[in-house]
């Protein structure tokens, strides 16, 4: 391995006024390698991407392209070198098409009213080969879903010419089928001579695609590992500085089986489109409900019906209130009995941009911790504080603007504004979306504790692993339709994915339908 | 969401220099105007016939000669005309006026206080007079635009439509209506335009001196002022607007040629503005101010300025007669200077030119001067009434009725119709 | 303490960060600029240092200020209210007519407490359910208000002012016996009252997150309807008090008294340094552009700036200040 890098980061250093984000950080990716950059949630990864596709410019320290010191002073600047960058946050103007929004920034001094057809082609084949229906270039971006929206901004740059593609874990709203045609693309793109920065925190991910990873730990990098040196537990112990033998072990949670404590809430002759087959399902007091499935085949309607934000077109949703069921007709009404909701499209749904973590966390509770809607300080900074610790938001300051916040982080907070509301159903949507792994098992282990103290939760994620893991039970979407309900031993990865794909191995134990 | 190709990027640096190029862009070409509009004095004018409005502007040669080629009686009263409209021949020179019974309609481009109300009061009041005499032909039709130059121009159609021998135009904007007035008197109707001058020369005018007003109260203040080393604080209306630019134009030539001091403070001619204005002078200027002209509204608030702000109150002029301007006069003991210049007295001026050309009368020029009635100590007592109020919205009307003598017009006509007469009834209006 | 961070005093805690020291700083320029205004107003007109001068300039501010608390908060919201003119110009002329009427001071103000909340209710109720752009709805709601008022009163808008009004809004004034105008009493009383709400309510709390996220605002249990009213009828309520101590100040009355305060109070707020993209901000830095405003432009008097010229004068002093502070630059730390 003795080719000269495409480019080079040597000891840069960067502050956000008081906060280092990075120091000493040292990164060099040569052609036609795809390269991790691994690290815990604020280890300062989306920093170095920002430095390299040139939306700041680092405090100190040199970047080189080709060995020759350059400034990347603008994005456009980035781009000229060949730099195109995925950002962590999909960043789509729901004012225009899709379309408008891949070519954004091409046009000249104005933007023109029609796109070519040859942009629209090459627009097209971009969207086709990552396996997504070309529609989504014509549709409004308002009705996109979080996987589309990804495709989006996966496609703006994909149309460019790029040397070096940086995807800030631009895969983590993917469903599996879009990952798989998108890691064949990047593979075939490696082989001519092209280089990617893949960050992401899912160690299956990486292994199978990367080349060589480089870690960050605390805005230090901690070092370039090889392929082979790059298993999971190596990467790990380089990113929290524990042993590797710790990683090796903390594993799995076993599934519990739930069913003696009666049904927190269900879904009653429930067709999740119009001319969708309507199902029933029940969830368990005290159980973890996953939900899976892949984009666009209902997953997400799913749990936007328990937690009442768009009502089923067909049938009802109901949750038990001490032994007598109540239906749920809308989000406030669904709310007000016991439900939260963690929404998936943190930046449109959920995050306040403009407000401190304490706005962003306390927002929902406001309400409870407030006399005759005066609010009481304390009450508030003691609830806020006891929500971050218990995530562990990084810097664990209220004060801190929202922001200033690492992409895990903030997500840390959009789950801390509902857990704080103590509801008995907690469904969520895809929390835990850039959560580095440490969390996520101090997340799962919460979880635990709070449904053995009988809080409900419905979880849809688009990681299956974290489905085995974490849940006790699995509904798997396909076609709109519940395609499977697993459970104990089927429970397995095959299992999983076969039903996504409508192949559900056997419904013995669920009634599918309801004629 | 912000896209992540910023369109125009650049860094803060280069963001700040656009916003001061861009402000430079801006600037320029304004300046660059008002050297153009500094040079353009003495162009020939397009339009031999009429002279030009040329507001704010020095005498020009061909102003001169058509003030001098004036009658001697009613020059002063023309003194600056050219600030404010534009003199040339009768329009409806041609115009061959109906048999009685006549339509009468009015055409206002604002009803929303009670100046416009009040000239419309009188206004009706004068064609139920006419009626009785057998001369109109149906109720006063009456229209207002609400200050929106293209619904008048509407309007007017409609009043030619329904057939209007005589439409009375009250303060129209300046500019944009040439072509609805046009249509009227090709239709055969008299556009009589009130108040205000025009940039239209198809229309028959009816205003008073405004450079003269102007510069009769500028006048009373240099003799009441007497000779002082102290400032003259001219209360300026709307800047740009004909009328406000003719009474400050003969104002300031006045204070010019007595060598005293002036500053400006612009009011709007809106009270609330020109009380916070001249407190803000106030408060930036602790030295003596000699007195203080009106350019219309300002008296009243002028004088509580100084007084809240515990300055000695100088002699302060008034404008138009307002009733609250008079009460203040009374409750401070401060003599004033001002004009009998309600609405009605307007109106009233205006249908005597119309019913002069009714009856065949033709008048010599498109645009009528005639002079205010002027109050001052001598005759204040005739105008007070003890309903008057600091809040109140009236206008002191001249006491004879008349702004202009019958007479005074005799000069401005040619031909020998006699006019139907009426009573303005101005004395009988309600003190509000 | 539920501030934003903004407008906290920087705490020397070890967790002081870029981005609050940033907006600390922003938020110290737009809280020094009165003062050092003032120090150039004291130097070029020193005559601007008397009782009466100081006190002429807090009153015309106090009027500025009560009137753009309406403003404040519809920009924090990402609206704009465009009906604040009309409604100062309502309560003026309802204020003098029916007082001459004989309709007693207390009768007045429920009236016109009445007539704000539904002009609220129609900006806040109309650009919620109809997704209409606030601009459209209070330049809508304004034009019912003036022609409203105009045919109650037949087109006469004269009348009466009771006389403590008047004495309300005089650089003389004294409230119990303390030297200090009344409008200025009330303005302070206002702004402690809109600060607080702002900062220590949930309703406060909310027009923040609408302005910021309607979506994410509606999901944290916020109601966007009713916070709009709210915020509009506020607004309507502080533009009512306005009009009425207008009523005070020059006597007279008219529906078009408001006019000049559309301008002034969106200077007032873009001045003081709130975002027009809404959710950031606050009435504390809105006070800070009114005082700003009001000296800035008896400045351009003490120097006998012409009218026009004032205004070009102006117009550059907004875009320096908006520069200065600097809001909202840095899109690259938002990704
Ligand atoms: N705009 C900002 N202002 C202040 N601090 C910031 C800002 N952006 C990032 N930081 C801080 O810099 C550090 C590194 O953040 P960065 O976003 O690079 O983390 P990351 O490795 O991408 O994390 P994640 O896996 O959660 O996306 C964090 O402590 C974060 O709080
Ligand atoms: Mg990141």
């Amino acid at each position: 391995m003795t080719s000269s890098p495409l480019i080079e980061l040597a000891g840069i250093t960067h502050r956000y006024g008081a906060t280092v984000a990075l120091d000493g950080c040292q990164l060099d990716i040569r052609p036609g390698e795809i390269h991790g950059l691994v690290g815990e949630n604020g280890s300062g990864k989306s920093t170095v991407v920002k430095l390299l596709s040139g939306i700041m410019a680092p405090t100190e320290g040199t970047v080189r392209v080709d060995g020759k010191d350059v400034d990347l002073r603008s994005p456009t600047a980035a781009q000229a070198h060949g730099v195109l960058t995925v950002f962590q946050e999909t960043l789509i103007s729901d004012d225009c098409s899709g379309l408008d929004n891949v070519f954004a920034g091409t046009d000249g001094l104005f933007r023109r009213r029609r796109r070519s057809k040859a942009e629209l082609e090459l627009a097209t084949e971009v969207v086709e080969r990552l396996g997504t229906s070309p529609s989504i270039l014509t549709a409004s971006p308002y009705q996109l879903s979080l996987a589309e929206r990804q495709v989006l901004t996966l496609t703006r740059a994909l149309v460019r010419p790029w040397r070096l593609l940086i995807l800030d874990e631009a895969t983590s709203a993917l469903d599996l089928a879009t990952r798989d045609r998108l890691f064949a693309l990047l593979q075939a793109e490696r082989s001519n001579g092209r280089s990617v920065l893949f960050v992401s925190h899912r160690m299956d991910e990486l292994e199978i695609l990367i080349d060589r990873a480089t870690v960050q730990r605390s805005g230090h990098t901690v070092g370039t590992v090889d392929r082979a040196e790059a298993t999971p537990s190596r990467l790990l112990s380089m990113m929290d500085g524990r042993s590797e033998s710790e990683h090796a072990g903390a594993a799995t949670v076993t599934a519990r089986r739930r069913d003696e404590q009666g049904t927190a809430a269900r879904l009653c002759g429930v067709a999740l489109s119009s001319d969708a087959r309507p199902f029933d399902l029940d969830v368990r007091r005290g159980e973890i409900l996953g939900v899976g499935g892949l984009d666009g085949h209902g997953a997400v309607a799913l749990v936007e019906a328990f937690a009442g934000v768009s009502l089923p077109p067909k049938g009802k949703v109901e949750i038990d209130r001490d032994g007598l069921w109540s239906r749920v007709r809308g989000y406030r009404n669904a709310v007000a009995s016991g439900i939260a909701y963690v929404p998936g499209k943190r930046q449109e749904e959920g995050l306040f941009r403009t407000l401190d973590v304490r706005d962003n966390l306390a927002m929902a509770t406001y309400g409870e911790h407030s006399r005759l809607g005066v609010l009481r300080p304390h009450a508030i900074q003691q609830a806020v504080r006891a929500q971050m610790q218990r995530l562990g938001v990084v810097p664990d300051d209220p004060d801190y603007p929202i922001t200033g916040l690492s992409g895990g982080n903030a997500q840390k907070v959009l789950v801390g504004r509902w857990l704080a509301a103590e509801p008995d159903l907690l469904v969520l949507n895809d929390p835990l979306r850039g959560v580095d792994i440490g969390t996520k098992r101090e997340f799962y282990a919460l979880m635990r504790e709070l449904t053995d103290a009988g809080m409900t939760v419905v979880m849809l994620s688009t990681e299956i692993e974290e489905l085995l893991t974490s849940c006790d039970r699995v509904a798997v979407c396909h076609d709109h339709g519940l395609e499977a309900v697993l459970e104990g031993d089927e429970m397995t990865y095959d299992g999983v994915l076969s039903a996504m794909f409508g192949q559900a191995p056997t419904l013995a134990t669920h009634e599918r339908t309801r004629a | 969401m912000k896209s992540p190709f910023p369109r125009r990027a650049g860094s803060p640096v280069q963001r700040r220099i656009a916003v001061v190029a861009l402000l430079a862009g801006l600037i320029a070409p304004l300046a660059a105007c008002g050297g153009l509009s500094a040079n353009d004095n003495d162009k020939s004018s397009v339009s031999e016939t009429y002279t030009d409005l040329r507001t704010g502007k020095p005498e020009s040669a061909r102003d001169k000669a058509v003030l001098d080629a004036l009658p001697e009686s009613v020059r002063s009263t023309y003194a600056g005309f050219w600030h404010a409209t534009r003199v040339g021949p009768n329009p409806y020179a041609d115009w061959k006026p109906s048999q009685a019974p006549w339509k009468f309609c009015y055409s206002s481009a604002y009803q929303g206080n009670s100046w416009r109300q009040e000239g419309l009061a009188v206004a009706k009041d004068i064609v139920a007079q006419l009626d009785k005499k057998g001369l109109v032909d149906g109720p006063l039709i009456v229209s207002d635009a609400n200050n929106n130059a293209s619904l008048q121009a509407t309007q007017l159609t409609t009043m030619v439509q329904k057939g209007c021998d005589v439409i009375l135009v009250m303060q129209p904007p300046t500019v944009g209506l040439c072509k609805a007035f046009d249509a009227a008197q090709k239709a055969g109707a008299l556009v009589v335009v009130m108040q205000t001058g025009t940039d239209c020369t198809n229309v028959v005018q009816s205003d008073f001196g405004a450079y003269d007003a102007g510069r009769t109260a500028a006048e009373w203040l240099v003799d009441k002022v007497g000779k002082t080393k102290d400032t003259i604080v001219m209360c300026d209306g709307i800047p740009g607007v004909a009328a406000a630019e003719a009474r400050q134009a003969g104002a300031s030539d006045t204070f010019k040629k007595a060598g005293l001091k002036v500053d400006h403070i612009t009011g709007q001619w809106t009270p609330s503005t020109i009380k916070s204005q001249m407190l803000r002078y106030l408060s930036t200027h602790q030295g003596a101010i000699a007195g203080v002209w009106d350019g219309g509204v300002c008296a009243v608030p002028v004088t509580q300025a100084f007084q809240q702000a515990d300055r000695d109150l100088p002699p302060v002029t008034g404008f138009e007669g307002a009733c609250s301007w008079l009460a203040s006069w009374k409750q401070t003991g401060s003599e004033s200077f001002g004009f009998a210049g309600g609405a009605g007295q307007g109106v009233n001026e205006a249908f005597k030119v119309a019913l002069r050309m009714l009856a065949g009368q033709k008048p010599k020029h498109n645009t009528l001067l005639y002079p205010l009635v002027q109050i001052d100590g001598s005759n204040v007592d005739e105008y007070y009434k003890p309903g008057m109020k600091l809040s109140s919205g009236c206008n002191a009307q001249p006491a004879s009725g008349d702004s202009a003598p019958t007479a005074y017009y005799d000069d401005l006509f040619t031909g020998t119709g006699t006019p139907a007469t009426f009573d303005a009834g101005l004395a009988d209006l309600p003190v509000k | 303490m539920s501030t934003s961070a903004i407008e906290q005093t920087p705490t020397p805690t070890s967790a002081a960060t870029s981005r609050r020291r940033r907006g600390a700083l922003s938020s110290l320029l737009v809280y020094l600029a009165p003062l050092a205004m003032f120090l150039v107003l004291m130097v070029a007109t020193p005559d601007v240092l008397s009782r009466t001068g100081i006190m002429s300039l807090l009153v015309l501010s106090a009027v500025l200020g009560i009137a753009a608390v309406g403003q404040t908060w519809a920009v924090m919201i990402a609206g704009i209210d465009l009906s604040i003119p009309a409604t100062i110009g309502m309560a003026n002329v309802l204020l003098t007519t029916l007082y001459a009427k004989g309709w007693s001071f207390g009768e007045i103000v429920v009236l016109l407490l009445v007539l704000s909340i539904l002009i609220g209710m129609a900006n806040g109720v109309l650009s919620s359910i109809f997704g209409l752009h606030p601009l459209v709805v209070s330049l809508g709601v304004a034009s019912v208000v003036t022609g409203g008022v105009l045919i109650s009163v037949d087109g006469n808008t004269g009348g009466d002012v009771p006389g403590f009004i008047t004495n309300a809004v005089s650089p003389r004034g004294s409230v119990l016996g303390v030297p200090l105008p009344a409008a200025l009493v009330v303005w302070v009383l206002v702004a402690v009252v809109v600060v607080l709400v702002e900062r220590r309510t949930v309703i406060g709390r909310q027009i923040f997150a609408l302005g910021s996220n309607v979506t994410a605002a509606r999901l944290a249990l916020a109601r966007p309807m009713l916070i709009r009213v709210f915020v509009y009828s506020a607004g309507a309520i502080c533009a009512s008090a306005a009009g009425v101590l207008l009523a005070g100040f020059s006597g007279g009355a008219s529906v078009d008294i408001g006019a000049a305060y559309l301008f002034s109070t969106i200077t007032a707020v873009v001045v003081g340094g709130t975002s027009l993209l809404g959710g950031a901000g606050g009435y504390a830095r809105t006070i800070a552009g009114v005082l700003v405003t009001t000296e800035f432009t008896t400045l351009l008097i003490g120097f006998s700036v012409g009218p026009n010229m004032q205004q070009v004068m102006l117009g550059i002093a907004i875009l320096v200040l908006i520069t200065v502070y600097g809001r909202d630059r840095h899109v690259a730390h938002r990704l």
